[in-house]
């Protein structure tokens, strides 16, 4: 092939390598990395806020004395938009309020006695056996429950029988005709968290008619009105439960007018206080601020109805003073309590 | 009140009860759908009380009230008024646990109507008792019924309907009895009116006779008087016989119209001796089979009347001259000799049902052409309209034959060459 070879401009410079080029891309590349570096160098440089939340525990069963679910989410909303609250809690260092659920009562025992929880919306058994020092501040209070001009809000527990057993007719009922019918039936019960459905009334069981137990065995529901509704469908024909849980349930039936005909209680317990809402040590109301302010805003949102028929009164550690005595008694007299 | 025109047409019934069929047909679909779709939400409701197993086994007693309750409760619907929930206990016993007081408040709460219950389980663990809402299902009922009541009422109008017309029918064909009966008394004095001419003819020669000798008695001129009277008395007597055995007083006086027993051998003398006169030259043959009755029920002088037709026919299409040959055929067989001109037949045995009685007549005359045979029964057709014959003796032979049940028909005489009228006749009693 022929042809004219084009002449160099400028033969004399020299001739641009490759890496020569390279280094130059790279070299461009890190100056503008750099830059932005330099400009964004304000905000990464702030210290980094880790969110601090109010640990709220509570028994995620809606059979439980508490509320749970979405009444609570509601009041953990109102709590946080409550003025007075959120200064104290901002203050304190928390970010938010969170709700953990506890699975069953064991799991809340443990993580009370590892102090997981900054307030904990607790059976009243759980507080009387915690170690670690949280104060009761609040109780539940029903329409039903009973309670006294100071304040003192209680519930009793009964063991009954169902018009279809033969108890319901006898005239006098002795220690051993209820010891021999125990024996061969089984007992309705509410679970061993319930002092006023369980503990209670075994333990009068025990003091009145020397009756340890039912020998018979136990036939367990998940509340006191579970134990009512299965003594009056006849799945059990004797049953332990809160006494305020069984008339509330007739009520709701219109069954009150017939509740000689339906049922027949045969011991009645003593007092017991309300399950309880217990806060940490370090929120205790006379040393701490935000204790009393969410003390005061949690009594005023179930006031205003924010749990439904729910609410809560002020409560004190002394309240509880009989739960414990209660525990220890049973222990003694009829045996340990398993979760 | 307005009488409702009987001829009304038919079809708007028949249309409104097209549409009430049409619509019945769509309530019962509808209702299929309906009785369906409510099994399908009992199956559903069952299926998931099985599947959340809620009513655990039956020998567990462990129970969440809770839980059944929300789900008893989220399973009432619009179909599902109500709707309770019994457990089968290990002991057998059937606890109701929703509403869970009832057992107590109602122990027989079961016996009450309405009540339809559905196990949950292969194994019962449990059932449930639903009460549904049957409006709709009543209303859809209702509209059923309603709807059959409509349509048998239109069936019964139809039928009322048709029962008029059956009615109807009944007269005009009651009425068309009477005329035909009176067409056949009329054409019989007819047929009568037209042989008197020739009986007439004969009779005015014994007539004239007697006028005759008469006259000349009376002018001296003649025989002497007694043998005058004795010749009248022999006039009149022949004059008598003649009439005797004409039958014709017979023939047009006979109004009894009851059946009896009728021999059609005798029924064939007797026509033959009525038109003897219409006869001329012509040779009649009769043969019947010896060993049988030809007796059939029926009115007499109708039998003489459908053979004096045929014969009258058959010696007019023949003039003067030829034959007529009259044949009965009875149990398959031909008479073979001449039976003469009367006589009973020897009874050899009864007619039976599904015999038939099969009597020709044949002439040797022109016969009828083919093309006109087919309608040589039919009424006013004639083929001697200018010797004024009426047109009405052959369909009145038809309509004779007709209503005794029998076929008369006209083909060729293969043997005598002429026309030949087949007579067949049931031999069972009609």
């Amino acid at each position: 092939m022929s042809g004219t070879k084009p002449a160099d401009t400028n033969p004399g410079s020299p001739a641009p390598t490759s890496i020569g080029r390279r280094l130059y891309g790279t070299f461009r590349l890190i100056l503008i990395l750099g830059l932005i570096f330099l400009a964004l160098s304000p905000v990464l440089s702030q210290p980094t806020a880790r969110p601090r939340l109010l640990r709220v525990g509570y028994l995620a069963r809606e059979t439980s004395g508490h509320p749970s679910g979405g009444a609570l989410e509601g009041m953990r909303d109102a709590l946080w938009k409550n003025d007075v609250v959120r200064a104290e809690l901002e203050r304190e260092g928390f970010t938010g309020i969170g709700l953990f659920a506890c699975d069953g009562y064991s799991d809340m025992a443990r993580r009370l006695n590892q102090r997981e929880f900054h307030v904990a919306f607790t059976p009243a058994t759980l507080y009387a056996r915690q170690t670690v020092g949280y104060t009761a501040v609040l109780k539940s209070r029903r329409k039903e429950d009973s309670f006294s001009p100071n304040g003192r809000v209680w519930r009793q527990g009964v063991i009954f029988v169902s018009s279809r057993s033969p108890l319901h007719g006898t005239k006098e009922i002795t220690a051993e005709s209820l010891a021999d019918y125990l024996s061969r039936e089984r007992l309705a019960v509410a679970g061993t968290q319930s002092v006023a459905g369980f503990e209670a009334p075994l333990l009068r069981l025990a003091e009145d008619y020397n009756i340890r137990g039912a020998e018979g065995g136990y036939l367990w529901f998940e509340s006191s009105e579970e134990v009512a509704k299965g003594v009056l469908s006849g799945v059990a024909d004797i049953g332990a439960c809160e006494e305020q849980a069984l008339d509330r349930l007739l009520e709701q039936e219109g069954l009150k007018d017939k509740r000689d005909q339906l049922i027949r209680v045969i011991l009645r317990s003593d007092r017991i206080p309300t399950d309880p809402v217990v806060l940490l040590p370090s929120l205790e109301p006379r040393a701490s601020a935000l204790g009393r302010e969410l003390r005061r805003a949690i009594r005023e949102f179930s006031l205003r109805g924010g749990l439904g028929e729910l609410q809560y009164a002020t409560a004190t550690d002394l309240d509880y003073g009989a739960v414990t005595q209660l525990l220890d008694e049973f222990s003694r007299r009829v045996g340990e309590v398993p979760f | 009140m307005k009488r409702r025109d009987r001829n009304a047409p038919i079809w708007p019934l028949l249309l409104a009860m097209g549409m009430l069929l049409g619509a019945a047909g769509t309530l019962l679909w509808l209702r299929g759908r309906l009785v369906a779709g409510q099994q399908s939400v009992l199956d559903g409701t069952v299926r998931r009380f099985e599947a959340t197993g809620v009513l655990g086994r039956p020998e567990s007693d462990s129970v969440i009230f809770g839980e059944i309750e929300r789900l008893a409760a989220a399973s009432e619907n619009e179909l599902i008024r109500s709707l309770r929930v019994v457990k089968r206990a290990a002991d057998g016993r059937e606890l109701t646990l929703v509403p869970f007081y009832v057992d107590l408040t109602e122990p027989r709460w079961r016996d009450a109507p309405g009540w339809i219950r559905l196990p949950v389980g292969a194994e019962p663990a449990g059932y449930l008792y639903v009460r549904i809402d049957r409006s709709t299902i009543h209303a859809v009922n209702a509209a059923i019924m309603l709807l059959g009541l409509l349509l048998v009422g239109g069936l019964g109008a139809l039928l009322a309907r048709q029962r008029g017309k059956e009615a109807q029918v009944n007269r005009l064909q009651s009425e068309l009895e009477q005329r035909k009966v009176q067409v056949i008394q009329l054409e019989r004095l007819a047929l009568a009116g037209q042989l008197s001419a020739n009986v007439f003819h004969d009779i005015k020669k014994p007539v004239l006779n007697i006028k005759h000798e008469v006259d000349d008695a009376l002018d001296g001129t003649g025989q002497p008087i007694e043998e005058v009277l004795r010749s009248v008395r022999a006039q009149t007597d022949l004059f008598l016989q003649m009439l005797r055995e004409l039958g014709m007083e017979a023939f047009v006086n006979a109004a009894a119209e009851n059946r009896e027993w009728c021999d059609l051998a005798e029924a064939v003398d007797r026509s033959l001796r009525l038109v003897g006169y219409e006869r001329g030259n012509v040779q009649t043959q009769v043969h019947f089979p010896p060993d049988r009755e030809f007796l059939i029920e029926g009115i007499p002088h109708r039998f003489v009347q459908l053979f004096s037709n045929l014969f009258l026919n058959a010696f007019q299409a023949m003039g003067h001259g030829g034959t007529l040959r009259v044949r009965g055929m009875g149990n398959g067989e031909w008479g073979m000799a001449d039976k003469g001109s009367t006589g009973i037949l020897p009874v050899s045995r009864q007619p039976t049902d599904g015999d038939w009685l099969v009597i020709d007549v044949e002439d040797s005359g022109p016969g009828i052409p083919e093309e006109k045979r087919a309608e040589v029964f039919s009424p006013f057709v004639t083929g001697r309209a200018a010797s004024g014959g009426s047109g009405l003796g052959l369909y009145i032979c038809r309509t004779i034959v007709e209503d005794l049940g029998g076929t008369i028909t006209v083909d060729k005489s293969e043997e005598i060459g002429g026309a030949r009228f087949r007579v067949r006749l049931p031999a069972a009693s009609r």
